[in-house]
């Protein structure tokens, strides 16, 4: 019943023999760099940070393939992690059935080449957010760029289930300067910081901060 | 510089091994080939413009070509390099998005153009065509997060070395086994690696010092390679 939903969203062009479900804990890897290429990873509940070289690169949202950027270069290992940022529900695809699929049905290869697409086009953002961008208004970015994406709204609130620590991590800035920075926004009543929970309270006005120059950002 | 020859590229005929077109049958690329464009290009001129609606596919037959995004302060940054037999303009197609970069001629080129009409017939027929445009793809994402990683950790020493290896990569050494096979501006090497002309200047003469580089005119010579790699911690 778990794997129903996955079939249906993939027009049942997999085998049900080729196909399992795994649960996966807040914290937990799916693999690690280096970790061989037996199966693909198909995210149908929850959240996972990829990350290379203790950068993040990308986070996977509910319904995206994992782990096809490696397979597509034709590596045996992976060469990224990918962590549970979330309790998340994780379909695996034994990689002979992976490859059948990708050779005869292209719906599948429409889907992978949009979300590679997607991703490049995150990850050139990202370069420009480093390459431009003062620390400060990195992690507002950062913060502009999930709400925006999907986050779940509350009475005109939006919530982000990332702690400081996890920010301080995606935007590869310490920890002590993030914390600081966003108990800043906090006392300007942009956002709550709780231990686990960021709820944005302002965001035009945090959007406003991406555009404003001067020292202070 | 190198002299283009003004001849009329056959698919059918070319040299140029490119990835994507290499899974098309006798008959598909005849059939490309009829249908097919082609224009010259002078160093310095613009293939495309970042925002421009996409059109077609530009297949490089001859020359060189830098792709580069502008940021908000005006600042380029190369995205990559481009050289014969590679295509260009591939993801805005697939995605349905305009160019998401400009592309420069960095040398006398000569570029194919496929409508984007007769590319997206080839991505629906062609299993070959569209798991040969994810490698590609894959790659180009690969490329990018390696920058990524690149621009938020290391140092702009570390990624002025690394843009000299990866032109190293691209095009290779002229026939003393020494020299880069391109020629770029300083400025463009800055754009490159994300960083000022003026630190790329200060930066190049450093290395230099170091017996890693020699720098004749605007041509870069690499004396130890493997030094080079070493100075970067070249990402694996």
């Amino acid at each position: 019943m778990e794997v129903q939903e996955f079939f249906e969203l993939t027009k049942h062009a997999f085998n049900k023999e080729a196909v399992h479900v795994h649960h996966y804990k807040k914290g937990e890897y799916l693999f690690t760099k280096g970790h061989e290429i037996e199966e693909m990873y198909f995210l149908l509940e929850g959240e996972l940070a990829i990350e290379k070289n203790k950068q993040l690169i990308w986070i996977a949202k509910k319904n995206e393939f994992i782990g096809i950027c490696s397979y597509f270069i034709g590596e045996n290992n992976f060469a990224y992690s990918a962590k549970a940022n979330f309790d998340s529900k994780i379909i695996t695809i034994e990689k002979k059935e992976f490859d059948r699929v990708v050779q005869d049905n292209s719906d599948l290869r429409n889907d992978l080449m949009q979300l590679f697409c997607q991703r490049i086009d995150y990850t050139l953002s990202n370069i420009k957010v480093f390459s431009d961008l003062s620390r400060k208004k990195r992690i507002i970015d950062f913060l502009v760029r999930n709400i925006e994406s999907n986050q779940k709204v509350i009475n005109q609130n939006y919530e982000l289930h990332y702690s400081s620590t996890q920010i301080a991590e995606f935007v590869h800035i310490p920890k002590y300067f993030t914390l600081k920075f966003l108990k800043e926004l906090q006392a300007k009543n942009i956002l709550k910081l709780s231990s686990k929970n960021i709820t944005i309270t302002d965001f035009k006005g945090l959007k406003l901060l991406l555009t404003l120059k001067g020292v202070n950002l | 510089m190198k002299k283009v020859k003004n001849i009329i590229p056959s698919c059918l005929d070319c040299q140029n091994k490119n990835k994507v077109f290499c899974a098309m049958s006798t008959e598909e690329k005849a059939e490309v080939s009829r249908e097919k464009g082609h224009n010259f290009y002078k160093k310095g001129q613009t293939i495309f413009y970042e925002g421009n609606h996409s059109n077609g596919l530009y297949c490089i037959h001859s020359g060189k070509v830098s792709l580069t995004k502008l940021g908000d302060d005006g600042k380029r940054q190369v995205v990559r390099f481009a050289k014969e037999g590679e295509i260009l303009g591939y993801r805005s197609l697939i995605s349905g998005d305009s160019y998401q970069a400009t592309a420069t001629a960095i040398e006398d080129c000569t570029i194919c153009f496929v409508q984007k009409e007769k590319f997206n017939e080839l991505i629906a027929t062609n299993a070959g065509v569209a798991v040969n445009s994810m490698q590609l793809l894959a790659s180009d994402l690969r490329n990018a997060e390696n920058k990524l990683i690149s621009i938020a950790q290391k140092s702009v020493k570390e990624r002025i070395i690394e843009s000299i290896l990866l032109l190293q990569e691209t095009f290779g050494f002229e026939n003393d086994g020494e020299t880069l096979d391109v020629t770029l501006s300083r400025a463009e090497i800055a754009d490159t690696a994300g960083t000022t002309t003026e630190t790329t200047i200060r930066t190049l003469a450093k290395l230099s010092d170091e017996n890693l580089i020699n720098l004749v005119g605007k041509k870069i010579k690499i004396l130890n390679l493997g030094e080079l790699k070493k100075a970067c911690s070249v990402l694996d």
